[in-house]
């Protein structure tokens, strides 16, 4: 890794935390009364939430110009744990010790079809 | 009662996610096959439209099933898309599948599965919930 990269593996990163904050406005959504099935989907928070994910896809884009795709992986990983943690802190979901080592068992296998 | 009841629903709304997730991996395949053909070709054009579609109904899907399950524990799920690109990898591309990608799969799947599993004071809650209700 050079220090070239670090930048570009932040936007990366950065892309991940965005989309999965994304993923927290969706359900947000999804629990709000809407008057028809239209409105489920077209609604300021659901049509914020994909807007934001098309600029996650995007920055992922940019970042993998100079971070190999190899790489790619630890993204998908850091999404499993930020999605755990938003679950915890918007919806009260716990982090239970199950969860905890399901999520390092997820992590382990993600490393391990990449190498 | 409803505890039951609701457990019965989980299992379909989990069944259906799973189909969905399904459904996502083919985006995969088809990224691929529109990859392969050239640039603007008509089958650029059939295979990169398809994968736009699924994508769609898979954002349908995703949104109506989120309304019933934790966020967390749907997308905990979504490690099973791994197991689906490498089984559409060997048999629409003929891709070789080494011993770490087996490996690695079976470590998301037992991952997935104890992610979901209640915890003892869960189960305990349910059963609360379940006599309550009787």
């Amino acid at each position: 890794m050079t220090t070239e990269m670090i930048p570009y593996l932040a936007i990366g990163f950065f892309s991940v935390f965005v989309a999965s904050i994304s993923q927290a406005m969706l359900k947000k959504a999804s629990g709000q009364k809407q008057k028809d099935l239209l409105h489920e989907y077209l609604n300021p928070l659901t049509v914020t939430a994909y807007a934001m994910f098309f600029c996650s896809t995007l920055m992922t884009m940019v970042s993998l110009r100079k971070v190999p795709l190899a790489m790619s992986p630890m993204y998908e990983s850091s999404s499993y744990i930020f999605v755990t943690i938003f679950g915890a802190l918007f919806f009260s979901e716990k982090i239970t010790v199950n969860k905890l080592i399901g999520l390092g068992f997820i992590l382990s296998g993600i490393v391990l079809l990449a190498i | 009662m409803k505890g039951i009841i609701m457990k019965k629903s989980n299992c379909k709304v989990l069944a259906l996610l799973h189909l969905l997730f399904m459904l996502f991996s083919l985006t995969g395949v088809c990224s691929k096959l529109a990859g392969k053909s050239d640039f603007l070709s008509p089958g650029f054009f059939f295979w990169y439209g398809a994968m736009i579609v699924i994508m769609g109904i898979y954002a349908v899907g995703w949104q109506q099933i989120i309304k019933h399950l934790p966020l967390s524990t749907a997308f905990a799920n979504k490690a099973v898309t791994l197991i689906w690109s490498l089984i559409f990898g060997a048999i629409i591309f003929r891709e070789h599948i080494k011993w770490t990608q087996i490996a690695g799969c079976m470590l998301a799947v037992i991952g997935v599965i104890l992610y979901v599993l209640p915890q003892r004071n869960e189960k305990q809650e349910e059963k609360e919930v379940t006599e309550n209700d009787n």
